[in-house]
């Protein structure tokens, strides 16, 4: 089977980055042919692209004939920024519907909390979740929301709960504390310098540019993924009217022709 | 300044406690009967309230002074008479003041307090127990700071802002500092149980509003709990409505108003006490979560909370989310390290916020004061 699979993978992205990474490898395991469309474009990824709000549906769209199915992992800005607002989400989530019937088989991941703006309800998902063969989501919590939200099936809602976490990679964090002495002073220290090494990392990546990372920007696969902003309303209608006139086009040409 | 009040009589003094009849410092309804009555070693008097007459005009009092406009002294008058007056209260206070060795009034920002100050200043002290907000500000504060004979300070934060806002501060003064009770045992594994939390989760416990920091919280946690994958619930506890994003509900837990009795229990069962208001005198669930031997983290913007979390060693202070998350990240991670750091905040309490050592100090103060006015 030919899968698409749209997040974040490793290096950034964290925990959640990790867990997509593995469910890829996995399908790929079991002979799938896999190929991942990331957001932030420093995941090891097949291609890349801006997916925040219409993009994500237009992206999928022109992907479908080459793939039977697809695994979506929703992130913050994935498929909606944590600003959309509610005609953002209609439009976001409606389009995304519709496209997913180009794919035979729909996954969709959701972490908890799900970052979904407006929540899981609302008439906006009812094409998104009724398309969905399975729903991946982490907690019993959210399982029990999911079953109420229209058009959902609740037999394909699953829970896959986080890994636990692993204390000897922990410890190794805070292993320069002092069994005696100023303890309080010693966890702010390294509070305060991770702290600092996240903020080095946020401006470095809010300062990338197309030329790429800059040298000093410490560990530039910390922080969160890089998520395009959505599709402004301008945009929507440039991308609306662009098309149109090239259909008109098209239509002109082979009218010319068959006259000719 | 109920439980002073009892501290002062259990060591011997003849107190007289005056209050309103309000149970609640919104409405100020007059909800208990005025009159005379007694507990534990203290007379306790009520008076009743009277409310604004023109409610508009002292909203838009309350807007000019929230907006940090400086206001003629009759406006600023006007603003303390239209929140609720005593005039009881007073009356009784011009009859009955020569009765009493000191009169201890407080909060600042209370008709009861300022005009209390003018019946006997030079026998007055004043518990303000300030914050660095707009109300601290008024001419009529720091007239009311500088007229009196006496102030007690909750903490040296506060006490150093005592000495910004009234240049010409009451002569004797001193941090007194404020007590709580040590509970006889701690039930957590109780608490889990009666409010089915079955996750590990950090405590917030206070008013849920702006002023406190409650929104700020609410999405310094979320942004914390995805980005170190954090195990813990948020379990809160108080008065004010939530409102929690949707996105967060099946992370945060609202336990509504709980019993006093239950508190301690609440400290003890938490991983860690979230002190994220920047407005405090004291702090007191801060004191009461050390007691009960759990971390705190507090926001480093309020002088006060980094104040007592610096001096006792028992808790981590942020100054952004991104702070919050790796101290979040540090309870998780080093729980044994968290636990040393609580302890050291258990002894800090012992050492300097239980009634034997507040009500000593009061004490001390009182006999110099009273002294000084040779009675």
């Amino acid at each position: 089977m030919r899968v698409l699979v749209v997040g974040t993978v490793p290096p950034p992205g964290g925990e959640a980055a990790k867990r997509l990474g593995a469910v890829a490898a996995e399908l790929t395991a079991a002979g799938d042919v896999v190929e991942i469309l990331s957001p932030d474009r420093r995941s090891a990824a097949h291609s890349h692209a801006r997916l925040a709000g219409p993009r994500l549906a237009i992206e999928l769209a022109v992907r479908a004939r080459h793939f039977d199915a697809v695994v979506i992992n929703a992130e913050p800005g994935l498929p909606l920024a944590p600003t959309a607002d509610r005609l953002m989400r209609a439009v976001t989530l409606g389009a995304l519907g519709a496209v997913l019937r180009g794919y035979g088989d729909v996954t969709v991941r959701l972490p908890t909390p799900i970052p979904l703006p407006g929540g899981v309800g609302g008439r906006a998902t009812r094409a998104l979740w009724s398309r969905a063969t399975t729903i991946v989501v982490a907690t019993e919590d959210d399982r029990e929301r999911m079953v109420l939200a229209p058009g959902v099936v609740a037999d394909r809602v699953v829970v896959e709960k986080p890994p636990a976490r692993v204390p000897a990679t922990a410890e190794a964090d805070w292993s320069r504390l002092p069994t005696e002495g100023d303890l309080r002073s010693s966890v702010q220290t390294i509070v305060r310098e991770r702290a600092a090494r996240d903020r080095n990392v946020n401006r470095a990546r809010s300062s990338l540019g197309s030329a790429g990372l800059p040298e000093d920007s410490g560990d530039p696969f910390q922080g969160d993924a890089g998520i395009g902003t959505p599709l402004s309303p301008v945009e929507l209608a440039r991308f609306a009217t662009g098309r149109a006139r090239r259909g008109v086009l098209k239509v002109a040409r082979i009218v010319r022709s068959a006259r000719a | 300044m109920a439980e002073a009040a009892r501290a002062l009589a259990a060591r011997g003094h003849k107190v007289d406690l005056l209050t309103t009849c309000a149970k609640s410092h919104f409405s100020w309804a007059n909800e208990f009967p005025a009159g005379t009555s007694f507990d534990r070693g203290v007379t306790i008097r009520r008076f009743a309230t009277v409310g604004a007459r023109s409610r508009a005009a002292a909203a838009q009092l309350e807007h000019r002074v929230q907006r940090g406009e400086r206001l003629a002294p009759a406006d600023e008058v006007a603003w303390v008479n239209g929140r609720f007056r005593v005039p009881d209260l007073y009356l009784y206070l011009i009859g009955q003041s020569d009765e009493f060795d000191a009169i201890v009034l407080s909060p600042y920002l209370f008709w009861s307090t300022i005009y209390g100050a003018q019946v006997a200043p030079e026998r007055t002290i004043v518990m303000p127990c300030l914050h660095d907000e707009p109300y601290a500000w008024l001419g009529i504060v720091r007239s009311t700071l500088s007229s009196v004979a006496g102030a007690w300070f909750l903490s040296e934060p506060e006490h150093q802002l005592g000495h910004r806002v009234a240049p010409s501060l009451a002569p004797h003064h001193a941090v007194v500092g404020a007590a709580v009770e040590i509970p006889a045992a701690y039930d957590p594994a109780g608490f889990r149980q009666r409010h089915g939390l079955e996750r590990p989760f950090v405590l917030y416990a206070g008013r849920r509003e702006e002023g406190k920091g409650w929104r700020r919280l609410l999405a310094d946690f979320g942004a914390a709990i995805v980005s170190h994958d954090l195990p813990f619930d948020l379990v809160t506890f108080g008065v004010g409505a939530p409102d929690v994003p949707e996105g967060l509900r099946s992370r945060v837990v609202d336990l509504g108003y709980l019993d006093a009795d239950e508190l301690p229990d609440a400290f003890a069962a938490a991983e860690a006490l979230l002190q994220p208001s920047v407005n405090e005198s004291f702090s007191r669930t801060v004191m009461e979560a050390w007691l009960a031997g759990t971390p705190v983290v507090a926001n480093a913007a309020s002088e006060v909370v980094a104040w007592h979390c610096e001096r006792s060693g028992g808790g981590l202070t942020y100054a952004d989310e991104l702070e919050f998350g790796h101290c979040l990240a540090f309870v998780a991670e080093a729980p044994k390290a968290a636990a040393a750091l609580a302890e050291s905040g258990r002894q800090y309490v012992l050492a300097n916020y239980t009634w034997d050592v507040v009500g000593a100090a009061m004490e001390r103060f009182l006999e110099s004061f009273t002294a000084g006015l040779g009675r």
